[in-house]
């Protein structure tokens, strides 16, 4: 994704292409960087995200202006990290889901993995039942908004 | 002993490590002082089965079938530089074999001692057998006990070694697809190389390919089912109960067995430290893209130590699954440490 992003008069365009990846590989106007978001505060609602940190202290202050919103929709959907079978399934549609709550558990290599909510919000469609084989990145549900 | 045998019993039973393992080898231990003790010429059925299947060194062949067949090299087959760390988990058991020198044992039992570090029980048991056979007992206790205990042991050097930021490093899962056609192909091509290179590891290596051959053959379910269940579960039933029953007040509470004991531990620890580190130094390369926390599966211990290592992971940050990653590494871990004891004999059986 790319966003624009203006301080004091001056645009720069940041362009991110995995949201997902640590450390973010942020690329502003053609020099790389490297971002380690605050994992355990991310943000509830659509207000600004706590500043993200640099590697380079002077571009510390630089504060996306409206990414939230983007990066929460990128979130709408719940994948599977890793293929695996479906153990159990412990949200229903319509649940509302707080950060960090179990929705279903992925069994791979005979290990129990835990799908956790990396948001809140309510859950909108359940796309697997109890048993099913996913692919890696396959959407297990999708969150309301 | 009784006491012994009941703190193993309730490390199985109420904290649930490792039960198939321990279980037995606690209920092992409690008939033996009960009477029933393994000795080398008596007449009790646990007696029998430890003559049967130890001594002739059928458990451990018979528990790598299975074990075989519920390894997926995919994942190491799809980043081969895992093997790196599959080597570095096996520095442990050289370190430990000087060491054991020095402490007074001779080159045969040390190098038994040593392979207590892999933390991999048939190939500790195969390797004593032929080395030390005196040792059997203890090592396996040993070697198996420890494997029980990796959840406590290892996270502590684990967090120790790496530093927050090291175990948050994100490894996304990049499906690469193995075809089919390599899988079938891999365990008879190791299975050949490795005999040729390291005939003593050869019985090892084998019946762990076998496993894994009927399973990725796709063609005989019901041998790689029987593999995966039956065979491999009755042989840990047997397998445990005679270790256990060998774990007498007169031949275990010695100098000797604490000292096996202190040594393995020490060995495990350096097992788990050459591969943190080297799974550190591989991160340092890598840009920060490798977390080095599956160093530390580098070790053997199949699957357990894989699946330590991703809840490591886990615990710091639930969105990071690095499972596919651990499970490399733990394969080729596996597959490092029956090298190793195959060099190893290999060696000290040419001095």
């Amino acid at each position: 994704m790319k966003i624009h992003v203006k301080i004091q008069n001056k645009t720069y365009t940041v362009r991110i292409d995995d949201i997902h990846s640590r450390p973010i590989q942020v690329d502003v106007d053609g020099e790389d960087f490297e971002v380690w978001p605050e994992e355990m505060t991310i943000p509830r609602d659509t207000t600004l995200p706590p500043s993200a940190t640099t590697d380079k202290p002077s571009l510390s202050s630089v504060r996306l202006e409206e990414p939230v919103i983007k990066v929460t929709h990128q979130m709408k959907q719940v994948k599977a990290p890793i293929p695996g079978v479906i153990t159990s399934i412990n949200v229903k549609e319509g649940d509302k889901v707080q950060f960090g709550q179990e929705l279903c558990i992925l069994e791979a290599m005979k290990m129990k993995n835990a799908i956790r909510a990396n948001r809140d919000g309510e859950i909108a469609h359940i796309l697997i039942a109890e048993g099913d084989s996913v692919q890696h990145s396959q959407v297990l549900m999708e969150f309301s908004e | 002993m009784l006491i012994a045998g009941g703190i193993l019993i309730y490390l199985a039973v109420a904290r649930e490590y490792e039960p198939v393992l321990l279980l037995p080898i606690g209920f092992g231990c409690i008939l033996a002082n009960l009477g029933m003790a393994v000795t080398p010429d008596g007449d009790n059925f646990l007696s029998i089965l430890y003559r049967a299947g130890i001594q002739t060194e059928l458990f451990p062949l018979l528990i790598f079938v299975g074990v075989g067949g519920m390894i997926d090299f995919s994942p190491l087959l799809a980043q081969p530089k895992m093997v790196l760390l599959g080597a570095a988990g096996q520095f442990g058991i050289y370190g430990t074999l000087i060491l054991a020198t020095l402490l007074g044992f001779n080159i045969n039992q040390a190098a038994s001692i040593g392979v207590i570090g892999a933390i991999d029980g048939p190939t500790a048991i195969f390797v004593t057998g032929k080395l030390a056979p005196e040792l059997l007992a203890p090592i396996a206790v040993a070697a198996y006990s420890y494997m029980s205990l990796i959840p406590i042991i290892q996270p502590p050097i684990m967090k120790l070694l790496t530093t927050r930021k090291e175990r948050l490093i994100r490894m996304t899962y990049a499906p690469k697809p193995i075809s089919r056609t390599v899988r079938v192909v891999f365990p008879v091509v190791v299975t050949i190389i490795v005999s040729l290179l390291a005939p003593n590891a050869a019985p090892l290596i084998a019946t762990l390919m076998l496993g894994n051959f009927l399973k990725e053959s796709g063609v005989v379910e019901r041998l790689n089912k029987a593999a995966q269940n039956e065979i491999i579960n009755v042989t840990t039933l047997f397998l445990g109960l005679t270790i256990g029953a060998t774990m007498t007040a007169s031949s275990f509470l010695n100098l000797n067995t604490l000292m096996i004991l202190g040594l393995g531990l020490l060995a495990f620890i350096l097992d788990t430290v050459a591969g943190l580190l080297f799974g550190k130094i591989m991160s340092f390369f890598s840009g920060g893209k490798i977390n080095p926390l599956i160093g530390a599966c580098g070790i053997s211990a199949f699957p357990m130590a894989g699946r330590l290592s991703a809840k490591m992971a886990q615990d710091e940050d639930f969105e990071n699954f690095i499972l596919m990653h651990a499970m490399g590494s733990n394969t080729a871990g596996q597959l490092g440490s029956v090298i190793a004891g195959g060099l190893l004999l290999t060696l000290v059986m040419a001095l």
